[in-house]
Order: structure tokens, then sequence, then C-alpha cells
């Protein structure tokens, strides 16, 4: 037999195992489901991300630094994914106990990268605390000034439609800046006098100027607009060090 | 053949035991300088390589283009392969002598056989792969024989021999003459095939793909052989007094030729790794003269003409492998590989050889062989850095051209060979999940190589 018409024989006998593949076909690796799911995560896919992640911690439960192919080693977080995932869905309560497993099993201290991104979404999940109890009666008379006259109190602050700022941290943490930037826009338009509002704003401009490579003047220059705004709206306001990258929390101290 | 060129056959038969050791194996037409054509059938890679070449059930790299193919789904990120290899093939010299009481010729004989190939240090492997999900696609190249060497076959016949009766080619009782002849062929040989890849692979189902790869190939050859004729009894100015010669050959030509390679890959368990492949080797049409030089030229060129096709057709391949993981660290791999030599006598020519001219019917042979590799690796984490350490051996088939009659002085001249263990090792570290450096050296009693191969993944 030549050497081509055993090729044809054994390209033949490709075609057939690939016809019978179905019976041969295998469960699968970890890393593959794995490595689908952040990537889903990271296109905006949190639903399908919950299924790769669920896939691979069936196929391997345990965290850590693992092989995968050649030489390759991956930190395997499935835990802080999968909460990232649920929070993403607004499924917070599954969230936080993910939250819970994650940090039990060492993965934020294994990929520090992941440790604020599970703390915004452990602040965002958090029930409210309870009011806060009726001040004593001294201390409500040691705050009424000399005239005898209370101090003027501070103005309620506008709130945000609690809708778009759910769906704007969402799509912010799974990494969709075009969408997290559209919600957060909407959310500023309807509450022109919040300052928190601009703050997001600033916050994901932000992140999409650094995503494109510091390049383009035109949204540095809108991220310092939106500072400005929420500065002249609520000079106290804090940002928050787990959502807001720590350059522009530098920036927003300048601006005082 | 004449009877007198028969005599001296027969006569040197039984000192040059050694004469394929000291320039292996050959193909083509039976001139030594193809008595051994070492191609580069080892899978690409210093990892590969210091696992004993056991690769064709991993294939987890970007050499997987030249490996199996099947093995490229496997890859999550691009890859960029680029390998550098340091061969040296080691020169031999054979000298034996010996008294002969023969028919033809009673007195002493002595052969020598000198090889020296050069050794080479080229970028021999170099890969690019795209993998997308659960498919992908490579474009690499390799140089599957680069070889210079240069051979000198030098028989010394001293003694009496016998007079021929010329009807009967036998020879005439108690009648001889004296003789002292030098009988050499001095020959040098240049050969270089690249292969340029291009391979697609798909993952068909779950832990199975298939992969396919088209492989043109173009070989470039320059090759020399004089052959020379010495009378030592001849007086100065004598005829033959000073090496003569007889005929010679000349090559210098290219060919290209596009050839397949198939391979599939099962992946039951996370553990375990089946994979196979078939490579179909490549077909080289040559154009080798018989220059009008030399005093037996026409004789040549009658047998042969003044220029002739002289196909050079490297070896199908045809893989197995299993590799076992039973833990995140180890890595154990075996391959069998069959390799058919016997396609380099497709278009054998015989009768150029320096001792079967001018006698075109000389039978020749080779067997294919079955070559088992074999490796083990270990992977280790110094801080977040895996460093592998691995250790192979793999037997080489003989694949030397010999005679393939019954003559028993042809048998010795051009004898079997022998099988080559060859022992491998390497060491390889990936810095930043990034950037996979690793060294491998494969040590044999023939030739010692040393490979250095680099991954950067995207």
């Amino acid at each position: 037999m030549t050497g081509r018409v055993r090729f044809a024989v054994l390209l033949a006998a490709a075609v057939v195992a690939a016809a019978a593949a179905p019976a041969v076909a295998a469960r699968g690796t970890w890393y593959d489901p794995y490595l689908d799911g952040v990537e889903a995560l990271e296109k905006g896919d949190p639903a399908r991300a919950i299924e790769l992640f669920e896939t691979a911690l069936a196929r391997r439960p345990e965290s850590g630094y693992h092989r995968t192919y050649g030489t390759n080693y991956i930190h395997y977080a499935p835990h802080a994914h999968l909460a990232l995932a649920l929070g993403a869905l607004g499924r917070c309560d599954a969230a936080l106990a993910e939250i819970g497993r994650a940090r039990t099993a060492g993965e934020p201290e294994d990929d520090p990268s992941l440790a604020p991104r599970l703390e915004a979404l452990a602040q965002r999940c958090a029930p409210a605390p309870e009011p806060e109890p009726a001040p004593p009666e001294e201390l409500s008379a040691a705050a009424i000034g000399p005239s005898g006259s209370p101090p003027a109190a501070p103005p309620p602050a506008p709130a945000i439609d609690r809708t778009l700022l759910r769906r704007g941290l969402a799509a912010y943490l799974a990494g969709d800046l075009d969408t997290a930037t559209r919600v957060f826009e909407q959310a500023a338009s309807e509450a022109p006098d919040s300052a928190v509002a601009h703050l997001l704003v600033a916050t994901v401009r932000f992140a999409r100027w650094r995503a494109d490579g510091r390049r383009d003047e035109a949204l540095a220059r809108s991220v310092r607009s939106a500072l400005d705004n929420a500065r002249r709206l609520d000079p106290l306001l804090e940002p928050p060090p787990a959502l807001c990258p720590p350059e522009l929390v530098a920036r927003w101290r300048t601006l005082r | 053949m004449s009877p007198t060129r028969k005599s001296i056959a027969a006569l040197v038969a039984g000192l040059v035991l050694c004469a394929g050791s000291a320039h292996p194996g050959i193909a083509l037409t039976d001139e030594e300088i193809f008595r051994d054509v070492p191609f580069n059938l080892l899978n690409p890679g210093a990892r590969a390589m210091s696992l004993g070449g056991a690769f064709t059930s991993l294939a987890d790299d970007s050499s997987a283009a030249q490996a199996n193919p099947a093995g490229l789904v496997t890859l999550r990120r691009p890859e960029l392969f680029l390998e550098i290899r340091a061969q040296q093939l080691d020169a031999s010299e054979t000298n034996v002598a010996g008294p002969i009481v023969g028919e033809f010729f009673q007195g002493f004989v002595s052969a020598g056989a000198l090889s020296n190939p050069s050794a080479r240090v080229s970028p021999t492997f170099v890969s690019w792969v795209v993998p997308r999900r659960r498919v992908a696609f490579a474009l690499s190249r390799l140089e599957s024989l680069d070889v210079r060497a240069r051979t000198e076959n030098t028989f010394s016949l001293v003694g009496r021999q016998a007079v021929v009766d010329p009807l009967s080619g036998k020879p005439v009782p108690d009648t001889f003459e004296d003789i002292d002849y030098d009988l050499t062929a001095d020959a040098d040989i240049s050969a270089h095939i690249v292969q340029y890849n291009a391979a697609f692979a798909v993952e068909l189902l779950s832990g199975f793909s298939v992969g396919i790869t088209a492989v043109w190939g173009r070989l470039d050859m320059d090759g020399r052989v004089d052959n020379l004729f010495v009378d030592n009894t001849a007086l100065p100015n004598e005829p033959f007094a000073e090496p003569t010669l007889e005929y010679a050959t000349r090559i210098d030509d290219d060919d290209t030729d596009l050839a397949w390679t198939i391979g599939v890959m099962w992946r039951p368990t996370e553990w375990l790794n089946i994979g196979g492949t078939f490579r179909q080797g490549l077909d080289f049409t040559l154009e080798e003269r018989v220059p009008s030089i030399g005093l037996r030229h026409r004789a040549a060129q009658e047998l042969y003409g003044k220029q002739f096709d002289l196909v050079l057709r490297t070896p199908d391949t045809a893989a197995f492998g299993v590799s076992v993981r039973p833990g995140e660290r180890w890595t154990i791999l075996v391959d069998v590989v069959r390799v058919e030599y016997s396609d380099l006598l497709d278009t054998y020519r015989p009768g150029l050889n320096r001792l079967t001219f001018p006698e075109p019917t000389t039978p020749f042979t080779v067997d294919d062989g079955t070559e088992v590799h074999g490796g083990i690796e270990y992977i280790w984490l110094a801080r977040r850095t895996p460093v592998a350490l691995r250790v192979g051996a793999w037997r080489e088939a003989d694949h030397r051209i010999r005679f393939g009659g019954t003559d028993p002085g042809f048998q010795q001249v051009f004898p079997e060979g022998e099988a080559l263990t060859h022992y491998t090792a390497g060491v390889g570290v990936t810095v930043k999940q990034s950037i996979q450096v690793d060294i491998a050296v494969d040590v044999s009693d023939r030739s010692t190589a040393f490979v250095g191969s680099t991954i950067y993944r995207f």
C-alpha cells in the first residue's frame, strides 16, 4: 500500500471515528468551563457564567493555584467568580454565601485582584442597617446651638433610582463598561442633584478611559467634569475605595 | 560486474564490517553519500525531546502543530513557539586490514571509511497557534533534514590477482599478476528539507478532537561523488600512478511536494490522554548527472544516461501514544512509532557504488522500524513559578540500507546496522504564565543533540 493510499484509508478512519465520537465523549476538564465562565462574566453574560462555574466546581471543588494543560497554572477561584456572577444578576443572598465560601477557601488572598470586587459586592448586597436609635435627651440638647435654636438640618440627599443603581453596579462589576456608563448617566440625568450619581459617572468613565489606554482626552475631560459636579454637590462625600480606583480617589481629594 | 571488480568486492567484504557505522545508512542510489539520511523525525521542542520524543498523546503546546494537530484545541491562548537545535553527528573512522587468500586474490587488503558530518546549529521549528473556541489554527516551519557531510571510502589491495579467462570469467589456474591498487570514493553531500505546515484542529465533542496538517516541503541538495583508482605498482608517469578519476556523479537540484498529516486525540478522563497520528512522507525528484569525466564515465552513462531522476522519499510514519497524569505534578508518556523506512527503497537505483559499479541489479533492502519512546515529567512550584524536570529514552530502529542478496561477501560489505538507544533529559520553567523556556539533550552512541525552545503565550 502506498503512502497516499494509506493516507486516504486513515483519513476515512478518522471520519468514521469522528462519526462515532459521541460514544467516546468525555467529561472534560475543570478549567475549560472555569475559564469560559470568566470570559462570559467579563462579556456581561452572568447567567451563562453561573452555569459554567457550577460545572467547574462540580469537577474540581478545591480552589487554589492549579495546573491546567502543558506547564500552565491558573488561580482557580470559582466561588469568588460565582459570587460576582450571582451579584450581577441581583441574587444577593446566593452571592453573599459564595463570598463566604470564597473567603473560607482563601480565594481573595490567592488572587488579590478579586478582593476589591468582592468587597464592593459585599457592601452592595449587605442588608440595610437598622435605623439608629434616637439620641438621648442630653446629647440632643448639646447639639442645640447657643442661640437656643436647633442647627439647620442638612438637606436630604437626592435619591437615585435604586434599580438603575443596581443595574449599573452589576454591569460595572462584570466589566461591561458601556452598559454601566449608560445606566449611570441616566441615573445622573434623573437625579441631577445627586453627588453619588455624578461620582459613579466619573468612576465608570475613568474605567473606560483607562481601558482605552489613557488616550482619549475628551473622555478624561468628562471624568473631571463629573467629579467637579459631584464635588460641588457634596464636598464631604467620600468615594468608596472598594469601588473607586485609588487614582480617582486621589484626584477627588485634590479637588477639595 | 567484471570478474576483477567482483573479486575485489569479495575480497574486501570480510574486512569492511564497520563501514556502515562510518557512513551510516543510505538511500536513493547506492552511492555512499546516501547511506544515511538523518531525518529529523522526532517531535519538535525541547519538552518533547526531553520526554524521549513521546508527545503524540499530549501535544499540549504549540509544537502540536507538528506532533499531533489534534492537540491544538487544548490551547487556550495564542502561542508563538521557537526551537533552536544544535546537533553533532559523531565523526567516525574505521580502518580494518588483514590477509586474504582466495580464488581471485591472495594478499593483503585494508579498508578505511571516514565520515565527518558538520555540526549544525539552526532554528529548526517555528510555530504560531491561534486557538478559538473548540477550533485552532496553526502555521509552522520545520527543518526535517539538514545535513552536511563528507565521506571517504578507500580500499587498498596488495598482493596477487588471478588472471581471468575473458571467455569463462573464471580465474586461470596458477596464473597471477602482482597488484597494488587503491580504490577510493570521495564524496560530500549537503541536503536541506524545509516544511511549511498549515494545521487545523476541531474538538468534535468534549475531550475528542481531530486535526489535519497540510505540509508543503522543499528539498535542496548538492552532492558530489568522485570514484578514483590508483595503481601503486605503476612507475611515475605511467597510467594510474596518480589517483585517477574513473567516474563521478553530481547533484545540484531542488524539488517541492505536498503531503498531509492527520491526528486524533481522545481525553476520556483528566488523567488519561490517547493520541494517534499518520504523517505522510514527502516525495522529491531530483536530477542526478553523470558528467563526462573519468576513464569509465561511458560505462556509467550507458547504465544511467547522462542524467537521471533520483527520488528521495521521506518515510511515512504512524504513531500511537498514551499519557497518564497520576497527579498534578507527574506525567508519564509512551509513544510507539512505526517508520516506513522501506519507502526509501521505492525507487532505489543500485550500481553506482564504488563496489557495485556497474551492476544495476545488486539487491538492497531495509526494514521498516518500530520505535518506542517514553518519558516522565515532574513539575513543582518554586513560589508561583512552575519548574519541570524531565527524563526519557527512545529506541531508534536500524534503518541502514543493506545488501539483500545471498552473497556473503556483499552481506559483509553492506551489513545491517544496529538499533540505537537514545537517552534524553531536560528542564523547563514557565515565567509569569506567559513565557516558557525549555532545554533538552539527546545522547546516543552516534550523536548528541541539544535543543532549546521557548513559548510565548499571548
